[in-house]
This record gives structure tokens, sequence and C-alpha cells, in this order.
């Protein structure tokens, strides 16, 4: 049962470095304080959702506008910011490793190339991510500076930043 | 903040949020409240309700599942239990009632969509704009031109639908995850396929799943209601990264995932009605109405010909056992195995040997011992240390998620540093880890799995006396059951029951005596192997009923509680060889009526091994010693060895040999599962 007040305890801990973020802005759009809101009612009660994801409005299909999603689907101008709070753990490593689907996401939603997108973030991973605390938001806007001074890259762009 | 807090919250700011809105309303898209009916609409009304009435639309099949109509004892009635979803008051029960009021609904000009306060729904919308799935299948069956529908701008639809553009749908199952009851037996959602996101961009898909509310604090009472009923399950819409980040990195759970063989228009009714279902709610039911058979009926209202809802088995619906269905039906068509962030790490770090996992070993530390790092990173080659380097980041990135306060912060500056060493290092040119077929054999696609019920029929000698025992258990698996598709270590066991009918000294001569033997209400363990690099506990409780040789004043019936935590390892060799030894300390307490009702409990310690030689052949060798308090009877004693071979999937062979404080038993089962 160890196992299960550790997992439960990183969750509370995530639900709580992101609340800050809750009212959306540049610092995201707050899902990431949901979805860990979320996950830590589902640890803690062990018996909080049957099967999958409890009930959350953020996803509900026709809710209308909550935060920045619209009838559960992220709204256009705030996808990236979501994707980057919703998988930063795993963007973090890719990004190091130069490879991976999430960096290929994200590659993606910036409107890049791949292998371009990849290895100008991975030449320049001290600068995306300068200390350990950097967060998605933070991480967004210096990956917003690179992408604007690595010209080859910005050409293979077709959404400039 | 708990769920149920920001629920409130939520529901406040709505509230606050219609209030600025309400004289918005009237300008809101599709409520052409202004517009007087017209004399010829209700012409046109008979005309349809006279032609779909010819044509007996009301028990069409695709009708009556677009309306999740399903019979329950014999009658049939829509799972649908609440929010907006029907028409007609007798909706739920009546599928020629609600023909009637959805065709009025779609002609009228007044919006019928009840207000903004009744459900989920925030916004008014004209049925026309709700009922997508509906529309389609009246635009197929009717004469119905689009002259004939009132103006309605149905722009969020259309907002969302474009949003989604989906040109197919992937099925995605989360395998079990046993530190969470409601996920014990895997779970089932639907992934959304996007034009603009080829198989590479999956990620940033929608997932469609189906889930029960859960309120904060239900704790012991969740069972209970999760099993009968008293949650309220609801569609909801999921970034598919999202649902990955959960089940794969959070919760080290492998996916699979298996594309659907849905034609454009299917494409199009399943995207239509989980817009349709967005605001109702059905009562979710644990075992048999949950989330695998939630999505098995929005699939089967694409198209009823495939007639998959009926093909369930009655009792409980596994969501392993969907996805067979949906195999057997011919609808999958090509699958894909996502290893979790953990058993990613376990494939790659189990081969690795001497310099590569001493250097393993310390990336995995906290805090790295330098002199040691330097001496063996001395002269490797920047491609090794990439590959050793990414398997522990695997491992920090896993562990980082799990730690807090001090130790969070430890495993994030290691991290950090791992990762900034890892970028100055170079892209690996091989893909990384998951090639078909490997990792443990127990690992394999749900596909692989044997079915969840089993019966069985045994026979044998106890004390030199002939037996014949049935058994029956519900659910799911056990320890020396063939492991393909299930958590190697892993058992769940939901209401096993074995009868034994006592022959005396022969059966020919007639029975003794017939009684349960024994049973098992809810048996759990997860046996996780440790090695060098990680230590993982495992740990296992069982609540039963048990049959024991009377005789030293030791009770014969009793019912069990027992539970504890322990450890287990594992060796594999190329041939297929496995063994997993394991040990288990436990309390436990024992409720007997002997001769009259007492109660003893004490500590317990449960050992043993499985031997597995491949898939179709384990041997369980299992030892517990008891010693109950009061301790007048001295330590109790049972040794039990289980011989299992598994000609199919489904059935296998069981030859056992057990000593309960030295009385002797042997016995040849013959289990199928179905």
């Amino acid at each position: 049962m160890l196992k299960l007040t550790l997992l439960a305890g990183a969750i509370v801990m995530a639900g709580a470095s992101t609340a800050s973020a809750k009212k959306y802005g540049t610092a995201g759009c707050g899902l990431g304080s949901m979805i860990f809101h979320d996950q830590k009612g589902f640890i803690q009660v062990v018996a909080a959702t049957t099967n999958g994801t409890s009930g959350n409005q953020t996803f509900a299909i026709s809710t209308g506008t909550l935060n920045c999603s619209e009838d559960g689907l992220a709204m256009a101008d705030k996808e990236k910011e979501f994707f980057a709070s919703a998988n930063y753990e795993s963007l973090m490593q890719e990004m190091a490793q130069g490879k991976g689907e999430n960096l290929q996401a994200m590659a993606s939603l910036y409107g890049c190339g791949t292998e371009a997108f990849a290895a100008s973030v991975k030449s320049n991973y001290s600068q995306i991510f300068p200390t350990a605390e950097t967060n998605s938001s933070a991480m967004l806007t210096n990956l917003d500076g690179v992408i604007a001074s690595d010209i080859s890259l910005k050409s293979s762009c077709t959404e400039s930043n | 903040m708990s769920i149920t807090r920001l629920l409130k919250l939520c529901i406040l700011r709505s509230f606050f949020f219609f209030l600025l809105l309400v004289p918005l309303f009237s300008f809101a898209e599709g409520d052409p409240t202004s517009v007087i009916a017209k004399p010829a609409d209700s012409n046109r009304l008979e005309r349809l309700l006279a032609e779909a009435h010819a044509k007996n639309l009301a028990s069409d099949p695709q009708w009556l599942k677009l309306l999740h109509y399903h019979r329950h004892a014999g009658a049939l009635r829509s799972d649908v239990d609440g929010g907006y979803f029907f028409l007609s008051p007798l909706g739920k029960w009546d599928s020629r009632a609600e023909l009637d009021a959805t065709l009025r609904a779609f002609l009228s000009q007044e919006d019928l969509s009840p207000p903004l306060d009744s459900g989920m729904e925030a916004g008014r919308m004209h049925p026309l704009c709700k009922f997508r799935a509906r529309l389609h299948f009246f635009r197929e069956r009717l004469d119905l031109a689009d002259s004939l529908l009132p103006k309605v701008d149905c722009d969020r639809y259309q907002r969302w639908r474009d949003a989604l553009d989906p040109v197919g749908a992937t099925l995605v199952f989360a395998s079990s995850y046993l530190n969470n009851p409601a996920s014990t037996f895997g779970h089932t959602f639907l992934r959304l396929n996007s034009r603009g996101d080829s198989a590479a961009l999956s990620l940033l898909n929608y997932g469609i799943t189906y889930a029960a509310t859960v309120p904060d604090g239900d704790g012991l009472a969740f069972a209970y209601k999760g099993i009968f009923g008293s949650y309220h399950g609801t569609f909801s819409i999921v970034p598919y990264s999202l649902s990955l980040q959960k089940y794969s990195n959070l919760e080290s759970r492998d996916v699979w995932e298996y594309d659907l063989a849905l034609d454009s228009n299917r494409t199009e009714y399943v995207v239509e009605h989980a817009w349709e279902l967005g605001a109702a709610w059905m009562r979710y039911f644990f075992f048999d109405e949950n989330c695998s058979y939630n999505i098995i009926t929005l699939l089967d209202a694409a198209d009823p010909d495939w007639r998959l809802s009926e093909s369930l088995a009655a009792t409980a619906v596994m969501p392993a056992e969907t996805v067979k269905l949906l195999e057997r039906k011919g609808l999958l068509i090509r699958s894909r195995h996502r290893q979790s962030l953990l058993s990613a790490f376990r494939q790659k770090a189990g081969p690795m040997r001497g310099r590569s996992r001493r250097l393993l070993r310390q990336f995995m530390q906290p805090a790295p011992d330098l002199a040691g790092l330097a001496r063996d990173t001395a002269g490797i080659s920047p491609d090794s240390l990439s590959f050793i380097l990414d398997v522990a980041l695997d491992y920090v990135q896993y562990r980082k998620r799990r730690s807090e306060g001090h130790s969070g912060k430890t495993w994030a500056a290691r991290q950090r540093e791992l990762l900034l060493m890892r970028s100055r290092l170079p892209t690996m040119t091989t893909s990384k880890g998951d090639p078909p077929g490997a990792g443990h054999p127990g690992s394999g696609s749900p596909l692989e799995s044997h079915a969840t019920q089993r019966i069985g029929l045994g026979m044998g000698m106890a004390q030199y006396r002939p037996f014949l025992d049935l058994g029956y258990r519900f659910a799911y698996h056990d320890l020396n059951a063939r492991e393909s598709g299930f958590l190697l270590g892993s058992q769940i066991e939901v209401l096993k029951l074995d009868m034994r009918v006592d022959c005396g000294r022969d059966c020919r001569e007639g029975v003794r005596s017939v009684g349960l033997q024994g049973a098992d209400f809810l048996a759990i363990q997860s046996l996780t192997p440790m090695d060098d690099l990680r230590q993982p506990m495992s740990w296992g409780f069982r609540i039963g009923y048990d049959t024991r040789p009377t005789g030293s004043g030791r009770p014969g019936r009793a019912v069990i509680g027992e539970g504890g935590v322990g450890a287990a390892m594992d060796w594999e060799t190329q041939s297929g060889l496995a063994c997993l030894p394991f040990l288990l300390v436990q309390s436990k307490v024992r409720i007997f009526h002997a001769p009259v009702w007492e109660m003893d409990a004490g500590p317990q310690s449960r050992s043993g091994f499985r031997l597995s030689f491949g898939r179709n052949v384990s041997w369980l060798f299992e030892n517990s010693e008891y010693l109950p308090a009061p301790f007048r009877r001295g330590l109790e004693s049972d040794l039990r060895t289980e011989l299992r071979y598994s000609p199919g999937r489904n059935s296998e062979v069981r030859a056992a040999v057990s000593y309960l404080d030295g009385a002797g038993e042997a016995s040849m089962t013959l289990n199928g599962y179905f």
C-alpha cells in the first residue's frame, strides 16, 4: 500500500504545483491542474472513478465553453499550451533525446518540419529548460524565442512565432 | 481541490455566466423563436410521420440502437436514464413515441430544447443541431429534403465536427490496473482519428470515453454503488495524449490500439451519436453496463447489422472480451502496442549486463557517485551512452512523477542533469523499443487472453476417500493460469465457488455429502519482481471461505480474511523457462463455529514459486504457515502444489496435491473458460 500512498502524494504535489495556473492566460489553460486534480481524487479515494476518468466538465461533449475548451475540444489558439502542459514530462525528455511522438506532435502544432524542429530544440536545450523548475508555459516562451532566432528552422515552419 | 468542489464551482460559475447571457439567448444559434409556425408545416409533418410509420421505422434496428434500447428483464427499453436525450416523455420505453416526437421537433420552428439548467447543456440548441445521428438516420430512410426542415444554423456542432474532422476510429484498450479496483479488468475507449493527424501524430487526436462520475469520499460505499448502479455514467471527450499520460506514464499500464474497419458513413454516425449522447446519462453498472459496454453500444448505433451488444455476455462485460468480439466480427484491421513507461524501461534494462548495467544503476541513483561515473563513462561510445541514458531517463521520469517534496526536488535535479547530458549526445537512429512480440509472454495482447468466467470439473481423493468437485468462478485470472494477455504475477479472483461431492468409500455406493468446499469472494495478488535496479513491493489479500480437515481441535469451516506485503523475483531463460519465487508476510483473521462462534487471528507467511515452461505449462508451489492466537493450537502448515497444462486458450487441466496440516489430498481438474 506504500506505493499507493507515494503515488497519491506525487499527484497531490503535481496538483499543488499547477494550481497557481488555474486562471489561464499566458500561464496555460489550467487544464494541467484539472487533470491532476482528477488524478488526485482518483488515487486518493482509490475508488474515485469506475473505469477510467471521472466525469469532468472540461471534457464533457456539449458543455459549451469552459476554460480553454469548447464542447470538450481545446480551442485552436490554446492547443499548444494545452499539449505542452499535459505532456510536459514526456516532451522534456524527448526534446533532449531529439526524437519521439510528443516531440513530433509539438513540431506539428508549431507547423514545423519534425527533423529541423527536433534538431533545433535539442541543440538549444539548456536555453529552453534553463532550470529544473522551468514549467510548461516558461518552456513555450523560451521555445518561441529559439524558433524566432533560428532562421533555418523558421523557414521550415508554416506558422511563424 | 476535490472533484465535487470543482464541480460546484463550475456550476456556480456557469450559473453566473448564464445570468449574463440570458438577454443574448434569443439570438443564439438555432433559436428562431420569433418565427411563427406555418400551416403547411403540419401537412409536411403528417406526411413524414405516415411515411415513417409505413416503413415501421420505430422498430428499425438502427433506430432502436440510436435510442440505446436493450432488453431488460424481457422488456425493451433504453439504457439512457436522464439528461437531455429523449424528446418524448415516453422515450425511454416507447420507441414510436420518441420517433414521432423527434420528427415533430425537427420540423418545428420552435426550439424544443430544455431549459439551460436541466442538465450539462450550456446553451440551447435546436433538436436538429443536437440529434445529428437521428437526422442522419432519417435522411437515409425518409424522403426528407432539406427544404422541409427549418433553416437552423448548427454552427456549434459544425465547429466541433470540423475540429475533429474524423476519418476513422481506433479502439484503445488499457490493460488492468491492480491499484484501482475500478480498473482491475482494464478499460476501453474509442479514439477518433482526424484527417490532419497521421498515425504518427495520433497523440493529437481525441478519445471518446464512458465513465462514471463518482463524488469524493465514497470510499467503501464505492464498490456497492458501482456494482448496483448508483453512479451516473456519461460520455466525454478527452485528448488522447492526456489519456496516454494517465495510463502509460502515471499508472504504468500497457495500451493496445486497434484500428476499426469503419467507412466514412459509419465514422460519421459514431461522431454524430457521441455528440447526441453528450448531455445524456445512464446508470453505471460496474460489471455489465460499464465503459466497454457503452463503447460497444456507441459502435452498434453506427451499424446495427454488426449486432455487437447482442453478442455480449449477459452477466459481465469485460473490456478484453469486447476487443475479442470486435475481432470476431472482423472489425479490427491494425493493431499497435504501446508500452508503458515502466515496461519500456524493464524491457530495455532487462538484457543489460556488465558495464552498461553498472552505469545504468549509477544513473538511476538520486545522487550520483561522480568518481564512479567518470570511471565508467571513460571510453564509452556516444551511442552506447545515449542508449543507457535513455533507459535511465525513463526510470527517473517514472520516479519523479511519484515523488513529492524534498525527494521530488532531488529527482527533478537529477533528471535535469541527465537531460542536459543527453541533449549533448547524438539522437538514436534505431527505433525506440517495442518490437512486436517482444517482452514477457505475460504481456501479450488482450486478444490472446483466456476468457473471464470459468467452470471446472474435478475428481480426486482426500484421506483415501474419493470426491467430485464442481467449480465456478465469475472472474478473472489466477496465478497459475495461462498468463498471455495478463500481467505476470497478477491474480484477481472474484466470486469463486467450489462444491464438493463426498462419496464415502466408493462413489458408486452413493453420495455421503454435498457441500461448499471453498469460496473466494475476492482474492487479489500483485507479485512484482524486484532486481538490482528496482525493488517494488508485492502484495495480496483474500476474503474467502475454507474447509479444512478437522482434528487436533482445529476449526473445520471458517470465513477467512488475510492480507499482507512481500517480495517477488523473476528469472527467465532464453528457452522460455521462467521462475517467479515470492514471499508474503500477512495478517490473517478467521471466524468459525466450533462448537460455538469463535475467532482467531495471527501472522501468516505465504511463500512459493511459479515455474512456467512457455505459456501452456506452469507449475505452482505454495506453502503457508499460520500461527493463530490464542497460540494453544500451534502452527498450521499448508503445502500445495499444482501443475497446469493448457491445450488451448480457454481450456486447461490441473493436477494438484495438497497437505493441509498433514492431511493429504490429490485431484485432477478440467477447467473451461467462457
